[in-house]
């Protein structure tokens, strides 16, 4: 009732203040995507891999300069056969945006959680890696979308904000390799314990941005209940936090960025399977466009970089790896990569664990 | 939960009159900002003939042809203040509108994001960003990197900007060339 009074409020909300808008220019479909492309080849007996991780259409329609639907369909690992080795084809984002001011938007749908660098903006074309950080991956469970509705706008000129509520995730995925496969991600979703998320974003000069960003959801056991005889079918209940700070720092033609992330999962013993109540990671990049020292005239980019990650997980030693590369931009929407990871303290007996001392990775990407 | 939907009801309608400008209607209101509240706004058109169509590629690497609407400010007494150039360029979804407001002698005024279409950024509207055009009058000094500092998280709109402005700059010079200003 309330989640329907809610939704009654907004739209009358919504019908309000379009009532006297106008539809300013004529409406316009746009059509875009990314994809990536990667060879990656770890060090040691297995032999390397070709794929196609991510190819991505972008699909939006702007109604008028309020109103647009925003969406993004893709294909994971190049095909979807039934029975045969591949990938996934789902919808990663699809949205009704309502950009009433510089102050005030709403969306609603399938949403990007606010978390981190990556989650919110994750075409290949805007990190230097081959792979995406581990952090991103492992700790924040990027791509994370879920279905909800969001406010979000700027505070004056120096803050952002965004704020969520969406379906929360489901425990019964959770497992010492995190929190990821306990994203509902809008498939016949349980909206019984809702995440809430919000993001701030502060931009005291136009090359740094540093945001702050925090996930919270009361109970993620909702569809769980305790198996053992004492206490057989009794709910179990198990918070979520997962906070997140980020920076990014561009002075001239040197990029540096980093970021800081946290999963806090409660009564983690009364959950059946292992999770591990406390899960960190951090990074931090740094590169530099040596094309501006080489050629005047040319617009293109060469960044070599270098990020080192580390990761604490449980019980296990902090795993950390060190990733030292270049990536090329030739021209805007293009990128070419080339990378070494160094992985340290990696439990080769630990589920989820990768095993690989090294890793080669070369990568092509776009996005238009 | 009730003070809340009132709150919703409340704002919708405070907000519901106040009408949206149209793109030419918003293009004037930033050149009364930046020009003079009193100063009158005419359009002329600036016709690219081939010779500097090559000449605005060789500068910003785009081509542009046909006809361009020039906005020209004057104040009461008739005097040219400025004036301003209005162009779309493609942001990461939609495209962004902006213009570009030039002086007589040949110099960025300011700009001015005049429909942001995007949730994501609309940090190029802020001023601390658009700031770093003004008074530049070489085109070639406009570039990210090397002249502009483009906003971090905020690279694509920053470039797009930062391009369409060298090319809004380089039409402009051509229009004093023709109008020998």
């Amino acid at each position: 009732m309330k989640f329907f009074l809610l939704l009654l409020a907004t739209l009358s909300f919504l019908f309000l203040t379009t009532y006297n808008a106008t539809a300013q220019e004529a409406s316009a479909t746009h059509v875009g995507g990314y994809g990536e492309m990667t060879y990656t080849d770890p060090d040691g007996l297995t032999p390397g891999r070709l794929d196609i991780p991510r190819f991505v259409i972008f699909l939006s329609h702007q109604f008028s300069d309020k109103w647009s639907v925003k969406s993004e369909t893709e294909i994971e690992h190049v095909r979807v056969e039934p029975g045969a080795p591949g990938g996934e084809l789902e919808v990663e984002q699809a949205f009704l945006d309502f950009h009433y001011s510089k102050g005030f938007g709403l969306r609603g749908g399938l949403i990007l959680i606010p978390a981190g660098i990556i989650n919110q903006t994750h075409e290949p074309t805007t990190f230097l890696s081959v792979e995406r950080p581990h952090v991103d991956l492992d700790v924040i469970p990027s791509t994370w979308r879920e279905l909800g509705i969001g406010a979000y706008g700027d505070i004056g000129e120096h803050v952002k904000y965004q704020a969520e509520v969406t379906e929360g995730l489901n425990a019964a995925g959770f497992s010492t390799a995190g929190i990821s496969e306990g994203r509902q991600e809008g498939v016949f979703s349980n909206p019984t314990s809702p995440g809430i998320s919000a993001k701030l974003d502060f931009l005291p000069s136009n090359g740094l941005r540093i945001g702050a960003s925090f996930y919270y959801q009361t109970n993620t056991a909702t569809a769980l209940s305790f198996q053992d005889s004492a206490r057989l079918g009794q709910p179990i209940s198990s918070s979520l936090v997962v906070a997140a700070l980020d920076v990014r720092y561009d002075i001239g033609n040197a990029h540096l960025r980093g970021e800081i992330a946290l999963d806090n999962v409660s009564h983690t013993s009364d959950l059946p399977q292992g999770v591990y109540s406390h899960v960190s990671g951090e990074y931090a990049e740094a590169s530099y466009n040596v094309m501006s020292l080489i050629s005047d005239a040319s617009d293109a980019e060469l960044l070599p970089f270098v990020r080192y990650e580390v990761e604490s997980r449980g019980p296990i030693l902090n795993p950390s790896w060190l990733i030292a590369g270049a990536a090329l931009r030739p021209v805007d929407g293009v990128i070419v990569k080339l990378d070494y990871e160094w992985s340290m303290n990696i439990p080769t007996t630990s589920p989820g664990a990768k095993t690989r001392d090294g890793l080669f990775g070369f990568g092509l990407g776009f996005s238009f | 939960m009730r003070p809340f939907i009132a709150a919703l009801l409340l704002i919708g309608s405070l907000t519901a009159s106040a009408s949206a400008q149209s793109v030419p209607e918003k293009a004037v209101s930033a050149m009364h900002r930046v020009f003079g509240e009193s100063s009158l706004v005419q359009t002329y058109s600036l016709v690219i003939d081939s010779a500097e169509s090559a000449d605005v590629l060789d500068v910003t690497g785009e081509t542009v042809s046909g006809r361009v609407n020039i906005r020209e400010a004057s104040d009461e007494m008739g005097t040219v203040i400025g004036y301003g150039i209005v162009d779309d360029v493609p942001g990461k979804e939609q495209p962004i509108t902006y213009i570009a407001m030039m002086k007589r002698d040949g110099s960025i005024a300011d700009i001015e994001v005049l429909v942001y279409r995007e949730s994501y950024g609309g940090e190029v509207g802020y001023d601390q960003f658009r700031s770093q055009f003004r008074g530049k009058s070489n085109p070639r000094d406009i570039r990210v990197g090397r002249g502009i500092q483009s906003i971090a998280g905020a690279t694509i709109s920053s470039k797009a900007i930062t391009n369409g402005a060298k090319k809004l700059l380089t039409l402009f010079q051509l229009w004093r060339k023709e109008r020998k200003l």
